[in-house]
């Protein structure tokens, strides 16, 4: 079914892209989120995402391989407005904090997963989301951010380096007060 | 913490989060799309005319081209090399600038998949194009005018370079200033002259357009340079060229064609194979550019 809305929407019918927008909304708001933290930044993205997706239909000449090219457009929209509010907004102000309806991880884990995202970037970031929210392979994800497999491992070996240094960074044994 | 801990950790912490759009987003979209054109894609080269011709250009016209007939005419017909042996094919790297690429080779799709083997017009670089003939095991890459092979050990990149990253190391991706200048010199200049990068330049020459070639790889192949996550320039918006990590190189073609200045990047990482390396020569030593 979403084959053929994709090529109909490729041939410009508006109420077929209504279509595949409905179905496709959630998916990439939820990518969008995961990226940038930050509720607005994440409608922007993915409004703009969608935009792109409409515009660049035409483009596209294999609709089966509309998916990955849709999460590729998501992804670029995501790094934009990372940028865009990285330049607007004062540090730390680019996170909503973490939803509170899950008792694992612990609210302290999920505070200091929070910190160290909010300090990589969004390349960094997008390639954590896409393996551990969407669980894609490296050749996958190769793909849809249109970068090397080995630039995929290094990035992936970067992020989660940091990510595991700010969460072990309160795991150290606080230095002792002395009496006074 | 193990890694499957670590691992498990980070699975938990991404399925916190919203899995819903808000319905205003739909709902803007929809709008914004009432109101957005699509992109028109091009298909094939439109022919070239001159649509307001005079008569004085058509007879101008007409007798270049009884004169060239007539110089080519004399060159196989009177010229006393008739019947004598047959020259051999001139490779890619001598033929005369502009040299023309058959109109009926297959365009390099740009959706990602298997290429079966055989020559591909490359038209991501417009106006300019590019015929390359690719061996058995390549693949196309989503990514703008790349190939790689299936193990993705060796990618070759087309396109234009307009400015590189001040630092390869830096993420906050400042470029360089002052900005780069505009010819294929220029940018090999630059790329020799960046600190931690050992390179080697040399000239070249393809399809009668000069250039150089140069050859980059981290310095101290034993450290981790960069972290393994260097930058270069963009090869579109969010995703950058850098090097390709420890014992691996990086080679920059760059030609001036025409005031225009094409680069052709092949990244070969240390783990590749010989094919995969013959594979690069391969398409390197097939290349013709063709300035429309």
């Amino acid at each position: 079914m979403e084959r053929q809305l994709v090529v109909q929407a490729q041939q410009g019918d508006q109420d077929a892209f209504d279509q595949l927008a409905y179905h496709l909304v959630d998916r990439l708001y939820s990518v969008a989120y995961r990226i940038l933290r930050n509720g607005p930044s994440a409608e922007d993205a993915t409004q703009q995402a969608l935009v792109d997706v409409w515009r660049h239909l035409p483009s596209l000449r294999d609709p089966d391989r509309f998916d990955a090219w849709a999460y590729r457009l998501l992804v670029h929209a995501a790094y934009a407005e990372h940028r865009r509010r990285r330049r607007q907004a004062p540090p730390g102000a680019l996170t909503d904090g973490a939803a509170d309806n899950d008792p694992y991880p612990s609210v302290h884990d999920r505070d200091q997963l929070e910190r160290g995202f909010a300090r990589l970037t969004a390349e960094h970031r997008a390639v954590l989301v896409l393996q551990h929210y969407l669980d894609m392979t490296h050749d996958e994800m190769a793909e849809v951010l249109g970068i090397p497999v080995g630039t995929v491992r290094s990035r992936l070996h970067g992020a989660r380096g940091a990510m595991r240094a700010a969460l072990e960074a309160d795991a150290r044994p606080a230095p002792r007060e002395w009496p006074a | 913490m193990t890694d499957r801990d670590f691992d498990q950790l980070l699975d938990a912490w991404m399925d916190l989060g919203p899995a819903t759009a808000p319905v205003r987003v739909a709902e803007a979209v929809r709008l914004e799309v009432r109101s957005t054109r699509q992109a028109v894609t091009l298909i094939g080269w439109p022919p070239r005319r001159f649509p307001f011709m005079n008569s004085t250009v058509r007879y101008a016209l007409a007798a270049s081209i009884v004169a060239v007939a007539a110089i080519v005419g004399y060159s196989y017909l009177v010229a006393p090399n008739i019947g004598g042996p047959a020259q051999p094919s001139q490779p890619a790297s001598t033929q005369q600038p502009g040299a023309s690429i058959g109109a009926d080779l297959p365009v390099l799709s740009d959706q990602s998949g298997p290429l079966e083997p055989g020559t591909y017009v490359v038209t991501e670089v417009e106006p300019l194009r590019l015929a390359i003939t690719v061996p058995d095991g390549w693949t196309r890459n989503i990514a703008p005018a790349t190939v790689w092979t299936q193990d993705s050990t060796v990618h070759i990149w087309f396109g234009r370079v307009d400015s590189l990253y001040a630092d390869p190391c830096d993420a906050s991706g400042d470029l360089m200033d002052p900005p780069l200048g505009p010819t294929a010199h220029d940018l090999a200049d630059v790329l020799a002259s960046y600190p931690g990068i050992t390179a080697a330049v040399s000239d070249v020459t393809v399809s009668g357009f000069p250039g150089h070639y140069v050859e980059l790889s981290v310095a101290d192949p034993t450290g981790d340079w960069c972290g393994g996550d260097s930058r270069l320039w963009d090869i579109e918006e969010g995703a950058q060229l850098g090097l390709p990590g420890l014992f691996g190189t990086l080679g920059v073609w760059t030609f001036d064609v025409n005031g225009d200045r094409l680069v052709i990047a092949g990244d070969v990482r240390s783990a590749a194979g010989t094919a995969d390396s013959a594979g690069l020569d391969t398409i390197m030593e097939s290349l013709q550019i063709q300035d429309p």
